[in-house]
């Protein structure tokens, strides 16, 4: 028996070996970023190839302007947010013979206590050669749009994505099927989804209704003169969204205690008629998006990464301020961008800067005593990074966010910051 | 060389940043009075007047006495032109509330209105407090206060011969029933125990008045009145015999537990009193006459 555990470890270990040398030697560059398989262990049983791995993100928030000792009046949820929480721990097992391959990785996280969950399940054929590959898959797959939805997690050299990302996709992992290719520096992806991502403010991981969305991107990656990595791409996604019907209600009789005597009067009592229910509805919304990156080294000091995302949408808000045309009576469209970049200063230090805008409802008003008004109701973020950490996903990192609102009202009755900044540390490790 | 670089840019980034104002996140729930949808600044309200900043026309109260506990008391009235949002708090409070001023009314089509829905503080001391009206114009320019004088008094159970009281910690329906000596059970579906006179012809209005009545069935359904307290009064006399008071938990409205304490007041005089907690389990008892579990058990003796 041990001679067979210690046969089946060393092919494992040769395994990996070649797997790794393949790898830096033939580089086919996927079609999309792949979660990083090649950071786990490898072990060949049979003609199939296991990889077991993992990440743990533990964050420490050391300042939150919003924080308050307090639960929600209403929900009596806590409202203090500076503590200590498991961001992501997740446990990835991937398997793959031939021309399949299937991952399941699962999620714990402490974010609305304690979590657990499914994070990753996808099912693929596919073919990598050396200039081409191919690959289609069903399951809960990770969004092709843009740049930041398929970044993996502990590559993000700032903490979480930016706010006109987590609004327009709450999630970057959707049920569905995706077809994606490569070939040479060019790079296509296409899904086909149910269009409620998990982290949906409203039915994650469902689907309401039968339409699904299509969202692709259509991108190239190249690197010139061996130190100048290139990456681009636009992203489009075309769906249907749900407003969900009421049920129907009974009339309600309610006490109002108008002049205030503590005394049921009939004059104080109304009546609130029942209604029938309403139908759901769905509607149409859409998004197009512009990303690109450059890393290239700078001399004398280390890596240098560019990297901005642009993208233009309408009733496609599904984390941050929800968007329901039907409810608000008129299409509500969405208008957001990033820029920022990261800086290695040694082999272990690094920092990184971002600015990103996002804009809910461009058009978007208020009422004044006097007028009708346009109000801006964009958040404005910047991020302020320090890394530290030896390794290439294990490190501790220190976060301040700025952030700018439209979410309290200044004494004059104008729309104003809420304040919010943070600061946090976190410490992460691949496994 | 490198690290005093990062650490100049950062801090210039982080000042670059960090300039402008924000308003604080803060719920106000330690301020004495609350404005619904109002925006909470920590300050006094007493000393942010200007001399030329709009004031405030005219404001509608209907009452000047509340009651610890009261939520949504109605505060309305109209503003100088110019003025772009009202400030509303008590003089010498902990901070005042912001509230964006609404449109004019058809009669007075220059001059801004406001309407708030006023909630004060559970631990509201038992004395006049002097609430401060505001208008503000833009820049944040405050006008001349205008006040409104309101007496606090407390909270007591209803005055009678006989009262037995419910009240409990959390916003959950609890419903009091109280069976009378002749048998007959006063609760939410039978506030008054004249169904002993359950023949015809009714009964007069004055017999009525010697009659157990429960004043108010509180969080009915789950609409959340704040009171969290029902009485069963006799107001004249209270009929010799035994009585039992019940406490039936209808619904906890999402709440885990509810603490409950009954007592009853025979001319003032505490007969006896029981506390105990509702928990999710006790939701699930059928409702209606007879239900609830037994809080207290006591007589009335002849006089």
């Amino acid at each position: 028996m041990k001679t067979r555990i210690n046969r089946l470890s060393l092919s494992g270990l040769l395994l990996v070996g070649a797997v790794r040398t393949a790898l830096a030697e033939e580089a086919p560059a996927p079609p999309a970023a792949p979660e990083a398989t090649n950071s786990a262990g490898h072990l060949a049983v049979g003609e199939t190839t296991l990889a077991v791995g993992g990440f743990l993100q533990a964050d420490a928030v050391l300042v939150d302007q919003s924080a308050q000792d307090q639960l929600s009046p209403t929900g009596a949820e806590p409202l203090n947010t500076e503590r200590f929480l498991i961001r992501r721990a997740h446990l990835f097992v991937e398997a793959s013979r031939t021309f399949l391959r299937a991952a399941i990785e699962l999620d714990a996280n402490t974010v609305k206590g304690m979590a657990l969950g499914l994070a990753r399940a996808e099912l693929a054929l596919g073919r990598t050669r050396p200039r081409w590959n191919w690959e289609i898959g069903l399951g809960l797959l990770r969004i092709p749009f843009g740049l930041e939805v398929q970044e993996w997690d502990p590559d993000r050299f700032l903490l979480e994505r930016s706010n006109v990302s987590r609004a327009l996709f709450p999630g970057t992992f959707d049920l569905g099927g995706r077809a994606q290719a490569s070939w040479r520096f060019v790079r296509a992806q296409l899904a086909v989804m149910n269009g409620n991502p998990l982290g949906d403010a409203s039915f994650p991981a469902r689907d309401p209704n039968a339409a699904k969305d299509f969202v692709g991107r259509l991108g190239m990656d190249f690197t010139i003169a061996a130190k100048v990595h290139v990456s681009a791409g636009v992203s489009s996604l075309a769906g249907t969204g749900f407003h969900p019907g009421t049920p129907a209600t009974k009339d309600v009789l309610v006490w109002r205690d108008q002049n205030e005597d503590g005394i049921v009067q009939l004059s104080e009592i109304q009546v609130i008629p029942g209604r029938a229910a309403t139908p759901s509805q769905n509607f149409s919304r859409f998004a197009v998006g512009a990303d690109g990156r450059v890393g290239f080294a700078v001399p004398h000091l280390g890596k240098s990464t560019l990297f901005g995302e642009v993208v233009w949408a309408a009733n496609l808000d599904r984390g941050l301020v929800p968007a329901d045309p039907v409810a608000s009576g008129r299409d509500l469209r969405e208008f957001g961008w990033v820029l920022g970049g990261s800086q290695e200063f040694t082999a272990r230090a690094g920092f990184g800067v971002r600015y990103d805008f996002y804009n809910p409802d461009v058009d978007a008003y208020r009422q004044t005593p006097t007028v009708l008004v346009p109000k801006d109701m964009s958040f404005r973020t910047w991020t302020f990074t320090l890394s530290w950490g030896g390794f290439a996903h294990n490190r501790l990192v220190l976060e301040y966010q700025h952030n700018r609102n439209a979410l309290a009202v200044a004494a004059d009755g104008s729309p104003t910051t809420l304040a919010s900044d943070t600061l946090t540390l976190r410490g992460q490790m691949v496994f | 060389m490198r690290c005093r670089l990062a650490i100049c840019f950062l801090l210039w980034a982080f000042a670059t940043a960090t300039c402008g104002g924000a308003a604080p996140c803060d719920t106000g729930l330690e301020a004495l009075v609350r404005v619904v949808g109002g925006q909470f600044y920590r300050g006094s309200i007493d000393k942010l007047a200007s001399a030329d900043a709009p004031g405030v026309v005219d404001v509608l109260n209907s009452q000047n006495v509340i009651t610890p506990g009261l939520q949504d008391k109605q505060l309305s009235g109209r503003l100088n032109p110019g003025s772009t949002a009202v400030a509303i708090g008590f003089a010498g409070d902990i901070g005042y509330w912001i509230l964006a001023a609404d449109v004019p009314d058809a009669d007075s089509p220059t001059q801004p209105t406001f309407h708030s829905s006023l909630s004060f503080s559970d631990s509201l001391p038992q004395t006049s407090y002097d609430l401060l009206v505001r208008a503000v114009s833009t820049p944040n320019d405050f006008g001349p206060a205008a006040h409104v004088s309101l007496d606090v008094e407390p909270s007591l159970p209803p005055t009678g011969a006989l009262v037995v009281s419910l009240w409990w910690d959390t916003e959950a329906d609890l419903d009091l029933h109280v069976v009378d000596p002749y048998g007959v059970e006063i609760w939410a579906g039978n506030i008054n125990s004249y169904d002993r006179y359950a023949t015809t012809p009714a009964p007069d209005a004055g017999v009525l008045d010697e009659d157990g009545i429960l004043d108010f069935d509180s969080n009915s359904g789950c609409v959340i009145d704040g009171r969290c307290n029902e009485n069963v009064v006799w107001s004249l006399a209270a009929p010799v015999g035994d009585y039992v008071a019940r406490v039936d938990t209808f619904s906890l409205c999402g709440n885990s537990a509810a603490r409950w304490t009954v007592e009853a007041l025979l001319n003032g005089i505490s007969l006896d009193k029981a506390e105990g907690e509702a928990l999710p389990s006790s939701q699930r008892f059928s409702k209606g006459k007879g239900s609830g579990v037994t809080a207290l058990s006591f007589t009335v003796a002849s006089p």
